[in-house]
């Protein structure tokens, strides 16, 4: 019925053909060009240097600080809390006082005089007194002696297990200065981004690990978990992405050194 | 074994032995501990370098002296991990060995140094002796770090590179096992004329000579890691070809030579493999081959040229290269066989890249408001990898490019256009530290491996 209804309406004398086609011809046209268009913009844009159309795989580029290079970062060593970046206005200078001028019959005070001291006079100088050697006494000593200057790494924590073997051996008096490449090391690689901003500051976490004697870090474990996950696993990491610390100074004879290094986040700044 | 007779049964034996020998064994597999932790990151360590004692000589210790000390602070003030003490501020002491030193002079204000490397130096019978040491100022009861004696013919030449061993000394030393690059090179091309020549400078622009004398154009140095050849292209009859060059032998070696132009040579850091540009057909495409040129196999098919390949050298599995296949050139990475293709930048116009050595970073010239009237110019970046983050090294300082990265990853040596002349800059890789190299024509630094 509907086909019949349509072409009862074409049937008629002074109908909508002629713009009908007028219409589907412009059309035409406009979708002719458009893919015209297309065409000779691929044809002779597609293959310069510079149409930069392509942009799947693009990425979001975010600006970042160098925190992973292994330099030093120029951090200060604490916050310094009453430091502002608005600094309240600075008092005014007080107003000079001046003196009021003496009047015409006022009689001066008279200043103290400090005694002045005789200078000593100079003393004749005496040629030093040598002492006599003493005279060498031909017998033993016997009884309490001077203590040995035993060096301290024999005096170290026998027992490693135990809670006080934290504080074991004497590393760290007789070579402070490879506990300070340990610290560094560790710090450079800890990327403070890892860490969820809502950890409150001041959370610690402590990792424990070994040392060999050729610097490599290994047996990396959580010793005491702060209440933040993304805490825990940056101060892990940290020490997963040192490669070497430097082997172990020469005087330092044990086959590793244990290490308990805490990470301890400052908050967001 | 008196008190073991009286030990009737086998088993309670062994329990006494046991019982006697275990402390022995704890003491055996005893180790330090040591409790340190961070909080705002590290400061840098402040280091004071003493001047040398001159000690009893030839008439030439004084100026082998000036020399040493003078290489010997720069040294370590270029290593980026120091806050050296200036030496207006040092006291004006110079101890010779450990019993001259007054540790507690040196670590009060305003010297405040941690550290203290000091020694002595004589030129006697034409050998130049030193005697260096580096002493923990912090640490009274047991100072010293190290001790170091070296012994060469008394030449200027020796005493810088005396002053650079001992620097290294320090820098592995302090700087966590990463060694220093004191004794590095830098390999660049020096236009001299109308020809552009491969020349070799030390990594402070000291002792800059020419290495090829080939007559011709030459881009592109790159050394091989063990420091025996350098891979460069050169423009032969049939256009450019990749050249070789032994700096054991001081001379060109045998390279096959490929259809087309073949350019930007890269070594993988075993040194077994290279890759390269190659355009056979007019479109440059990645090629590697092994060292001698063997095996050559394209791993790239992309429309548009692809050029400047770099290998990871933590893994020699992945290459970085610089692609237009989307328009204006970008930075790229694969896997060395060419598969697992992605996208590093996100437009403009990037080239020039180059993998840091712990395989964190790349560093690339990037244009990133690429256009006529575009603001900004072509600078130094460097970016993580993993995260696809960067940062801008350069700012406004003319155009930059071709960044190469120092062996200890602190550094990066790049080639800066200004006023119409080409000059060679080295910067710590945070973009701090920039000094000039050279001047007048020079381009296309690279950074030996070690």
């Amino acid at each position: 019925m509907a086909g019949t209804y349509s072409s009862e309406i074409l049937d008629q004398p002074d109908g909508i053909a002629s713009p009908f086609f007028q219409s589907t011809l412009m059309h035409g046209l406009i979708v002719g060009l458009l893919i015209g268009y297309g065409y000779l913009h691929n044809m002779f844009h597609g293959s310069e240097w510079g149409a930069n159309a392509f942009q799947q795989g693009a990425i979001q580029a975010t600006l970042v600080s160098t925190a992973a290079l292994p330099l030093p970062q120029d951090h200060p060593p604490t916050d310094n809390v009453l430091a502002t970046e608005t600094p309240s206005v600075a008092p005014a200078l007080e107003e000079q006082k001046t003196e009021p001028l003496p009047l015409p019959d006022a009689t001066p005070i008279p200043e103290k005089q400090t005694p002045v001291k005789p200078e000593p006079k100079p003393q004749p100088k005496t040629p030093p007194q040598h002492q006599p050697p003493p005279k060498p006494q031909n017998k033993a000593n016997y009884g309490e002696a001077a203590p040995a200057n035993v060096p301290r790494a024999t005096a170290s924590n026998n027992n490693a297990n135990s809670p006080v073997a934290v504080t074991g051996g004497d590393f760290g008096s007789r070579f402070g200065w490879y506990v300070d490449v340990i610290k560094r090391k560790v710090a450079q690689d800890w990327y403070l981004q890892e860490v969820e901003p809502s950890t409150p500051s001041g959370a610690t976490v402590f990792v424990q690990f070994t040392v060999g004697r050729d610097g490599s870090p290994g047996s990396v474990s959580i010793a005491t978990p702060s209440s933040s996950p993304s805490l825990n696993s940056s101060c892990l990491h940290a020490v997963q992405r040192v490669d070497t610390f430097g082997p172990l100074p020469a005087g330092y004879n044990e086959s590793s050194l244990n290490v308990l290094y805490h990470c301890t986040y400052p908050g967001t700044r | 074994m008196r008190a073991l007779k009286g030990i009737s049964s086998p088993r309670s034996r062994l329990l006494f032995l046991i019982l006697l020998f275990l402390p022995f064994g704890w003491k055996a597999g005893a180790q330090d501990w040591v409790r340190t932790g961070t909080n705002l990151g590290a400061a840098r360590i402040r280091l004071a370098a003493a001047d040398f004692n001159p000690a009893a000589g030839d008439a030439q210790t004084p100026a082998l002296k000036t020399t040493f000390d003078t290489t010997l602070y720069n040294d370590l003030n270029n290593a980026g991990i120091f806050d050296m003490v200036s030496k207006s501020m040092a006291p004006p002491v110079t101890p010779a060995s450990p019993q001259q030193m007054n540790l507690a002079q040196w670590a009060a204000a305003p010297a405040s140094a941690a550290m203290v490397a000091f020694g002595s130096l004589a030129a006697t019978g034409g050998r130049l002796a030193v005697y260096g040491y580096l002493f923990d100022a912090k640490n009274p009861e047991s100072p010293q770090i190290l001790g170091k004696q070296y012994n060469e013919a008394a030449s200027q030449d020796n005493a810088r590179l005396i002053a650079h061993r001992f620097a290294d000394e320090i820098i592995t030393r302090l700087g966590g096992g990463i060694s220093g690059i004191a004794e590095t090179h830098i390999y660049y091309v020096a236009k001299r004329g109308g020809n552009k020549e491969i020349w070799q400078m030390d990594y402070d622009g000291q002792g800059q000579h020419a290495i090829t004398h080939l007559g011709t154009l030459s881009l592109s140095p790159r050394v091989s890691p063990d420091n025996d050849r350098i891979a460069f292209a050169s423009l032969e009859r049939q256009g450019w070809a990749i050249r070789m060059f032994s700096l054991v032998l001081g001379r060109p070696v045998s390279f096959p030579s490929m259809v087309g132009n073949t350019l930007s040579p890269a070594w993988s850091s075993n040194g077994a493999k290279i890759a390269f540009s190659a355009s056979r057909n007019g479109d440059p495409e990645i090629f590697t081959a092994d060292a001698n040129g063997a095996n050559v196999k394209q791993i790239t098919t992309f429309k548009g040229p692809d050029v400047s390949p770099t290998w990871n050298p933590k893994t020699s599995s992945q290459i970085a290269w610089c692609s237009g296949r989307t328009g204006l050139p970008q930075i790229y990475m694969m896997d060395s066989d060419g598969t697992s293709v992605q996208r590093m930048t996100d437009g403009g116009y990037a080239t020039s890249p180059s993998w840091s050595p712990n395989g964190q970073f790349l560093a690339f010239a990037w244009n990133r408001k690429y256009g006529p009237g575009a603001p900004g110019g072509q600078d130094i970046y460097i970016m993580d990898i993993a995260s696809k983050r960067w940062t801008q090294l350069t700012h406004d300082e003319g155009r930059q490019d071709f960044p190469s990265w120092s062996p200890d990853g602190r550094h990066i040596v790049f080639q800066r256009e200004k006023g119409g002349g080409s000059e060679i800059w080295t910067m710590l890789a945070d973009g701090t530290e920039q000094h000039r190299l050279t001047q007048g024509g020079d381009s296309m630094p690279n950074w030996s491996w070690k």
